[in-house]
């Protein structure tokens, strides 16, 4: 007999047909008899019936003319671009008539291009200063992103708040205050589907040091199996052998999910 | 078999005979405007995201080589025309009432307002999902895009999919329960 987080990780794969018939019929026994799963199945099997009842778009004009047009404009294209192959090959004869022969000769000439090259690059480069009103603009557009993320951070509609992990994970570098949120967002937040959007966006984050440790710290903390299975699979695959204990700790637990316990030890196979 | 008979068309789009790809305009212009519409962006921008696909599909006929689906390197080509258009300009979001105005024949005037109602904050909820997520939902829902076709598109273990698409799933159901007034 499945159990329920097993069946429960599974119900996607079974509405997009991605599982072969003995899952299937597994899944569907266990439905039959559990009303906790049978409750979920049918919440989200309805969501899955309702996106597929989308109407399709039609455009508000008709797409062929332009279509029409554009193929005309590149087989004209195709045509010039013939008769340029042409100029383009006599213009080689023309310049392979003058072209050094002598391997050194041909090595001078490269050199002396690199360094005219060079030249220009300097000349244009001290006439143009660095724009740091564009630089210092990017820096407070950042800044304002990353309040208005924790400002949403703080919502009660989980809505907001998944919109506000979004617009975090944007950041390209998070300031303190954002990854304190969204750690926090991880550990305290009362819905699970935005706790597992919290991991996501850290995951961006990987590399900063107390995002790695306090994913670890997390770990302890997580009571949902969905959660822990999520951040055990981002400590494994950001290979954090720091998170040892914490898996070791999580293994140790009484009456801890038979799931997450598997991928517990797997994770620690995969880390030691 | 009708992958088989759109790369054969695509083939011979290849080999020089690029009318042939009125025939491909024909059948999935419609399928990639509503792609285009389903990830956010504008009618206007979506109709000219189109034209550009169809482009892009000339200028890089060469890279078609026939031996995948023909809509797994069609798709492949109008992510990148979005990816390169976003990051052109700021995103647009619009969800227009009349985008929905398709609805079954037979319903009843207040079914008719219900559906309405329950495809607009779909669309709502839809547009409100990560693009990442936004994105494998509906190329698996809409485009019948199995995890190892998405997988290789985006270039990255199908594991990763089937997580991702999991998630959507639920982020999404939180987000429609959250503006029907269900939830929170």
């Amino acid at each position: 007999m499945m159990k329920c987080n097993d069946v429960q990780e599974m119900l996607a794969d079974l509405l997009l047909g991605e599982l072969n018939e003995s899952a299937s019929a597994a899944i569907q026994a266990h439905l039959d008899q559990c009303r906790t799963c049978r409750a979920e199945f049918d919440a989200l099997s309805g969501l899955w019936r309702e996106l597929g009842a989308l109407p399709e778009q039609i455009p508000e004009r008709n797409l062929r003319p332009g279509f029409d047009a554009m193929l005309a404009a590149y087989k004209q294209g195709m045509h010039h671009s013939d008769s340029r192959a042409t100029l383009l090959e006599r213009l080689n004869g023309w310049i392979g008539t003058w072209w050094p022969g002598q391997p050194l000769v041909q090595f001078a000439s490269a050199v002396a291009c690199l360094l005219v090259g060079l030249l220009i690059g300097i000349i244009a480069h001290s006439a143009k200063p660095l724009s740091y009103d564009i630089v210092a603009l990017q820096k407070e557009m950042q800044h304002m992103r990353e309040v208005t993320a924790i400002s949403l951070l703080r919502q009660d509609s989980p809505t907001e708040r998944l919109h506000g992990i979004s617009l975090g994970a944007q950041a390209a570098q998070p300031g303190g205050e954002l990854l304190t949120s969204l750690l926090q967002t991880l550990n305290t937040d009362p819905n699970v589907n935005v706790r597992l959007a919290a991991v996501d966006a850290l995951y961006l984050f990987r590399n900063h040091a107390r995002v790695r440790s306090g994913l670890i710290e997390s770990l302890a903390g997580q009571t949902s199996p969905l959660v822990q299975i999520a951040l055990i699979d981002l400590l494994t695959e950001i290979r954090e052998k720091k998170s040892i204990d914490a898996l070791k700790h999580v293994i140790e637990k009484n009456n801890l999910d038979t799931n997450v316990k598997q991928r517990a030890e797997t994770g620690l196979k995969q880390l030691l | 078999m009708n992958s088989q008979s759109d790369n054969d068309i695509m083939l011979q789009v290849r080999n020089g005979d690029i009318d042939k790809l009125g025939l491909l305009f024909d059948k999935y212009h419609l399928v990639l405007y509503t792609f285009f519409v389903r990830m956010s962006s504008s009618k206007a921008t979506s109709e000219d995201l189109v034209q550009e696909v169809f482009l892009r599909m000339l200028k890089y006929r060469y890279t078609f080589r026939g031996d995948g689906k023909f809509t797994n390197w069609m798709f492949h080509i109008a992510r990148n025309a979005q990816i390169d258009f976003l990051r052109k300009q700021s995103k647009e979001t619009c969800v227009d009432d009349d985008a929905l105005d398709t609805a079954s024949e037979d319903a009843q005037p207040e079914e008719l307002l219900e559906q309405h109602q329950n495809h607009l904050l779909l669309m709502q909820a839809l547009d409100k999902l990560p693009h990442e997520k936004r994105e494998v939902l509906i190329l698996s829902r809409f485009h019948d895009m199995k995890y190892e076709d998405i997988a290789a598109l985006m270039h990255c273990q199908v594991g990763t999919i089937k997580a991702r698409v999991h998630r959507a799933l639920a982020e999404l159901r939180t987000i429609f329960n959250d503006i029907s007034g269900e939830n929170g």
